[in-house]
C-alpha cells in the first residue's frame, strides 16, 4: 500500500520533540519522522445530562445526541508510534428523554460543536493502528421551553477519552472507529472516513 | 510451559464452548472465494477438505503443538477422524456453537443471564464420483428448546439443509435442494442487521435452485426459492435472489445483491451493495449497505410501503496467528421517508482460534436508539461464544 505524506528529517513538528524526550535512544532519535494531514467526516453520537427548571422546581433529565462532524488533523509518527492534533466542528440533533421525576420535559433541539482532538497511536501494521484519542469541545444546544420548563445542557464544555482503531482502506482513505466515555458518565461513538494528503 | 498452555486451552475449550468456520473476513489471508473452503459456493455450511486444512495450518493458533510438528502434518490431521482416511465418497462433519450472554450487566434489577445452544449440526456429505462433480450435502440439526418452526419438536433432530451440487464445469455450478439463500455478505453473526432481520438468518434455508457462475475475478449466483420445507405454508417466501462480486484488485472485492420474494402474508424487496477488503495478513474490512422494503399483505392501506435502510461494517484485526480483534457496527431504520427510530449496535471484542477446530469469542455489545419520540438509555450485553468443529 502506498504511503501518503512527506518525510521530515528536521523535527519541525513540535511533537517530534516529545518523542525525542520520551524515547531518547539513538535509534529512535535518528529515525525518520513521517507527517501527513487528513480531512474527514464522521458520524458522532452520545448522551448528555439536562438540568430542568420551572419556577422554583428543579429536576434532571438526559438527552441523546447524534450528528455529523468534520475534522482536520495533522499526524506525525516515528517508528510506529504517532501523534496527531486535530480541529473538529459539527452539528446535529438532540432529543430529550422525558424521564424527569417532577418535571416532564419533551423536545428536540439542534446543536453545534467546536473542539480539538489530540491522539496518540501505535501502528500495528502499515494499514492498521490503535490509538487513544482525546476530544475536548464546546457545544451549544438551544433547547426550547416546554410547558414552562426550561432545559439546559449540564455541560457546555465536554471532555471525552476514546479508544481508536484506524484502518487505511486505500492509498488515500482511512476508516476510523472510536468509542469511549464522555464527561465520565456516558458512551460516545465516532465513526468516519478520512482523506489523507 | 507448552503443556500448561495446552491444558489451559483444552479446559477452556471444553468448558466454555464456540464454532469454527471459514468467514468472509478471511479475504485478509487472500481467500476471497467461498468455494475455496465450503461445499457451497455462496459460503456457509460445512467445510471441504481444503477448508479444514487451511483453517488448521493458517488460521488457528498452533501454540499447543511442538515446533517440530509442521503445519503440513497438522493439516493432515484436520479430517473428521484426524489423520485416519475416510472413504472417498463420504465426508462427515460436526459443528457446535454455544452462546452465553448477560443482558444489562451491572444492573441490579434488569441483569439477565442466558445460555443458548445456537447450533448443533451433523453434516454428512456424499460424493458420487471421485472428482466430486456431483455431491449430496446434508445437515441434520438438533432443535434444542427453541425450535425454529412449529413443525419441529423441542429436543428433536430435523433436516436443516440438503442439496445436490453439480459441478458442470469449473465455471458453472448448479445447486438444487434446501439451502441458504444467496444474498450479500454471509457473516456468521446471524443476528446482524443484514441477516435474520431480513430473513437471511441461520434458520432461513429455502428449497430452490442456485445457478452459480464463477470466474477468478468475478462471480454471479442466481437463486430461485420457494420457502423452507418446515415452515407454515402461509410464511413460505417464494422469489428470486441474485448476488455478484467483482475483484477490483487483489484483496479488494465489490458486490451487489438483490432479493424479491413474497408469501401469503409478507413481501420483501431488498437491494444491497458490499465490499470486502483484505488489509494485511489476516486483517480485513467488510461493509454492506442496503435498502429494504417489507410489506404486510394482510393490511389494506393506501400508504406507500415504507423503505428502510441498513448498514453493516465489520473490522477484523489479526494480532498474531489465531488471535484477532473484531468490531461490528450496525445501523438500521425501518422508514427512511418518515421519522422512525434509528437503531445502532456496536459489538467489540476478540475472536480467537486457540487451536484447530475451536473458536472463542468475547464481545461487549452497546446498543443505541435515536428516536424523535424521546431519548432512551443505551443497552449493554456481554457475550461469550464457544464453537467446536469436527
Amino acid at each position: 500500500m502506498k504511503t501518503v505524506g512527506s518525510y521530515n528529517h528536521n523535527f519541525t513538528f513540535p511533537i517530534s520533540f516529545l518523542f525525542f524526550f520520551l524515547f531518547s535512544t539513538s535509534a529512535f532519535a535518528q529515525s525518520k519522522t513521517y507527517t501527513y494531514q487528513s480531512v474527514g467526516i464522521s458520524h458522532i453520537q452520545f448522551q448528555e445530562d439536562l438540568n430542568l427548571e420551572k419556577n422554583i422546581s428543579l429536576d434532571k433529565d438526559y438527552a441523546s445526541l447524534r450528528g455529523t462532524v468534520i475534522q482536520f488533523q495533522k499526524q506525525t509518527s516515528v517508528q510506529g508510534l504517532g501523534f496527531s492534533m486535530g480541529a473538529i466542528a459539527g452539528l446535529g440533533r438532540a432529543v430529550a428523554a422525558g424521564s424527569g421525576g417532577t418535571l416532564s420535559y419533551s423536545g428536540g433541539a439542534q446543536w453545534f460543536l467546536l473542539g480539538v482532538t489530540p491522539k496518540i497511536y501505535y501502528r500495528l501494521t502499515k494499514p492498521i493502528s490503535f490509538g487513544v484519542q482525546g476530544l475536548a469541545f464546546y457545544k451549544s444546544t438551544k433547547w426550547a421551553d416546554y410547558n414552562g420548563i426550561t432545559a439546559t445542557s449540564k455541560h457546555n464544555f465536554n471532555f471525552a477519552v476514546l479508544g481508536d482503531l484506524t484502518m487505511q482502506l486505500t492509498d488515500y482513505i482511512e476508516f476510523v472507529q472510536s468509542a469511549g466515555s464522555i464527561n465520565g458518565d456516558a458512551t460516545l461513538w465516532k465513526i468516519g472516513l478520512n482523506y489523507l494528503f | 510451559m507448552k503443556s500448561y498452555l495446552a491444558l489451559f486451552i483444552f479446559i477452556g475449550s471444553t468448558f466454555l464452548t464456540i464454532s469454527v468456520k471459514a468467514y468472509p473476513h478471511f479475504i485478509g489471508y487472500g481467500y476471497s472465494s467461498c468455494i475455496t473452503c465450503h461445499y457451497s459456493g455462496s459460503g456457509g455450511g460445512a467445510l471441504n477438505d481444503y477448508g479444514r486444512a487451511l483453517f488448521t495450518n493458517e488460521i488457528a493458533a498452533r501454540d499447543i503443538y511442538d515446533d517440530k510438528i509442521s503445519d503440513e502434518e497438522l493439516s493432515a490431521r484436520s479430517g473428521f477422524l484426524g489423520a485416519t482416511p475416510l472413504p472417498w465418497w463420504l465426508r462427515p462433519g460436526f459443528k457446535y456453537r454455544g452462546l452465553w450472554m448477560r443482558n444489562n450487566p451491572g444492573s441490579a434489577k434488569n441483569q439477565v443471564d442466558r445460555y443458548i445452544n445456537m447450533q448443533t449440526d451433523l453434516n454428512l456429505n456424499f460424493f458420487f464420483d471421485k472428482k466430486q462433480k456431483v455431491t449430496l450435502v446434508t445437515t441434520t440439526s438438533y432443535a434444542d428448546r427453541y425450535p425454529p418452526y412449529p413443525d419441529i419438536q423441542k429436543w428433536s433432530t430435523y433436516s436443516k439443509e440438503y442439496y445436490l451440487r453439480w459441478k458442470m464445469t469449473n465455471t458453472y455450478w448448479l445447486y438444487v435442494g434446501q439451502m441458504d439463500k444467496t444474498f450479500g455478505i454471509r457473516d456468521a453473526d446471524h443476528t446482524a442487521v443484514h441477516r435474520s432481520p431480513l430473513r437471511l438468518g441461520q434458520f432461513d434455508q429455502s428449497l430452490g435452485a442456485i445457478f452459480h457462475i464463477t470466474y477468478p475475478e468475478w462471480d454471479v449466483a442466481l437463486n430461485y426459492f420457494v420457502g423452507n420445507a418446515k415452515e407454515p405454508k402461509t410464511d413460505k417466501q417464494q422469489g428470486l435472489a441474485m448476488t455478484g462480486e467483482y475483484q477490483l484488485v487483489e484483496k479488494l472485492k465489490i458486490g451487489a445483491s438483490f432479493l424479491s420474494s413474497s408469501s401469503e402474508s409478507t413481501a420483501w424487496n431488498i437491494f444491497s451493495m458490499h465490499t470486502r477488503i483484505g488489509l494485511d495478513k489476516g486483517s480485513s474490512f467488510l461493509a454492506e449497505a442496503g435498502l429494504k422494503q417489507k410489506k404486510n399483505k394482510t393490511i389494506t392501506t393506501t400508504d406507500k410501503t415504507p423503505l428502510g435502510s441498513y448498514v453493516w461494517l465489520s473490522s477484523m484485526v489479526n494480532l498474531r496467528r489465531g488471535y484477532n480483534v473484531l468490531s461490528n457496527i450496525e445501523f438500521s431504520r425501518d422508514d427512511m421517508n418518515k421519522t422512525s427510530d434509528e437503531n445502532y449496535r456496536w459489538s467489540l471484542g476478540t475472536i480467537f482460534f486457540p487451536m484447530p477446530r475451536t473458536e472463542v469469542r468475547l464481545m461487549a455489545v452497546n446498543g443505541k436508539t435515536f428516536s424523535e419520540g424521546g431519548a432512551s438509555e443505551d443497552s449493554w450485553q456481554l457475550q461469550s461464544q464457544f464453537h467446536v468443529s469436527y
